[in-house]
């Protein structure tokens, strides 16, 4: 058996619904973002796990947290899971950003890849600091199933450099909505996605709820 | 809202169950009864979504898989030869195993890079590539918007996902799983294919979703 990546992002908070830009603010989880989160553990904690490493921001521990209680599995905090730091654009929506870095703006929609918020990261740096984690686990772990609970950015980055697409197209191709599940056969000839963006484990009204 | 893709593969068959090579229509096979099953666990699913069209590959597996959905909204099924599964050549019905002992270079070389490299009188990645693209270019021409059903097979469905996302068409069977009746939904955004979700199987029973599903 080869090694398995169960990438979770975390459940819903207040920016998730809004879609204000929310990076390293911390913010907690919303009450539908920890059903999610126990919904998660329910349906998955029967699997074997081997480790569970997550960002160190308050939203992915608590996503985290039932999954690594049920199973007295203790979370791994890692800074290079954490998500985008949007720089001077922490908390806005993006109109107000458009209207106060607007060139700035247009230039990170048509390639966050290589350009930054204002102030924040570029998508590169991302891929880096998140590759280095995954050679962590690669390293560690031969085999079994590692849960890591990230976010959306940081996520759709990591899916973007394993299956080999350019990382500046990360927010086009890539749709990661919340509690999502994405899991990445790490086997013989590369990285197997078996399912991207899956949401089975939700009841339909989380599935249903309005967000990002 | 843009235009959205639901990439269906079609539900169990035969082969699909003991993972031999099946491709082309002179070895066809239909849905087994669990295969017929999955087909109407979708049609249950997604019949209350409003549907532009249903494009399926003319083979039988696939035409079943459709069918379900077909019936109940009374909309056609718009069959096209570009959304056939890769002809195998002289690979058809046989098992990995066999098809190692008896052509050892082709296999490997298939298997390093399916893109470029063809069964013995098959198919390569490209040439599919290549007849599904018609397709798609089709459909968006005559649907700027809405939703659309394309009920493929496993190699096209993965190799159309490749050339959408951008990834090298030699990948196609290294990346991405797709077990029989995995849907996957691309929504043609201003900036490009965006993916909703890839092989999602939350329509099927927990006793469909635990059968072999190559």
């Amino acid at each position: 058996m080869s090694l398995k990546l169960y990438f979770l992002r975390h459940g819903e908070t207040a920016s998730s619904q809004t879609g204000t830009y929310c990076g390293r603010v911390d913010i907690d989880l919303t009450e539908a973002g920890y059903q999610m989160a126990e919904q998660f553990a329910q349906a998955y904690h029967d699997l074997h796990w081997a480790a569970i490493f997550a960002s160190p921001l308050r939203r992915t521990m608590a996503t985290a947290q039932p999954l690594s209680d049920r199973i007295g599995l203790k979370i791994q905090r890692r800074e290079g899971l954490k998500e985008i730091a949007y720089g001077k654009w922490e908390g806005k929506t993006p109109a107000e950003v458009n209207m106060e870095f607007h060139d700035d703006y247009v230039r990170w929609l048509a390639d966050p890849g290589w350009n930054a918020p204002t102030g924040g990261e570029k998508g590169i740096d991302i891929a880096r600091r998140s590759s280095e984690v995954l050679e962590e686990i690669e390293q560690t772990f031969d085999s079994g199933n590692i849960l890591v609970v990230s976010h959306k950015s940081t996520i759709r980055i990591i899916l973007g450099s394993l299956l080999g697409i350019d990382i500046g197209r990360y927010r086009d191709r890539i749709g990661m909505p919340v509690a999502s599940v994405s899991i990445v056969e790490m086997s013989e000839h590369g990285p197997l996605i078996h399912v991207m963006g899956d949401r089975a484990h939700l009841d339909k009204d989380l599935r249903d709820r309005f967000g990002t | 809202m843009g235009l959205k893709l639901y990439f269906l593969r079609h539900g169990q068959t035969a082969y699909s169950a003991t993972g031999g090579y099946c491709g082309t229509p002179e070895n066809d096979p239909g849905l087994t009864p669990q295969g017929i099953e999955m087909a109407e666990a979708f049609a249950e699913v997604y019949c209350h979504l409003p549907w532009q069209a249903i494009y399926t590959s003319p083979l039988q597996r696939a035409i079943q898989t459709a069918k379900p959905l077909s019936d109940r909204l009374s909309m056609p099924m718009e069959l096209r030869h570009g959304l056939k599964e890769v002809a195998y050549g002289e690979w058809e019905g046989m098992h990995p195993n066999a098809i190692y002992k008896k052509f050892p270079d082709s296999y490997v070389r298939w298997l390093t890079d399916p893109a470029w490299n063809a069964p013995p009188k098959g198919e390569r990645g490209i040439d599919i590539a290549r007849r599904c693209s018609q397709v798609l270019e089709e459909i968006e021409d005559q649907f700027p918007s809405g939703n659309v059903l394309l009920v493929s097979h496993k190699a096209t469905i993965r190799i159309m996902l490749c050339d959408l996302m951008g990834i090298d068409i030699g990948r196609y069977r290294d990346r991405f799983m797709l077990p029989v009746a995995a849907l996957s939904v691309v929504e043609l955004c201003d900036r490009g294919p965006f993916f909703h979700v890839i092989g999602d199987r939350a329509h099927l029973s927990p006793y469909l979703r635990s059968l072999p599903n190559t």
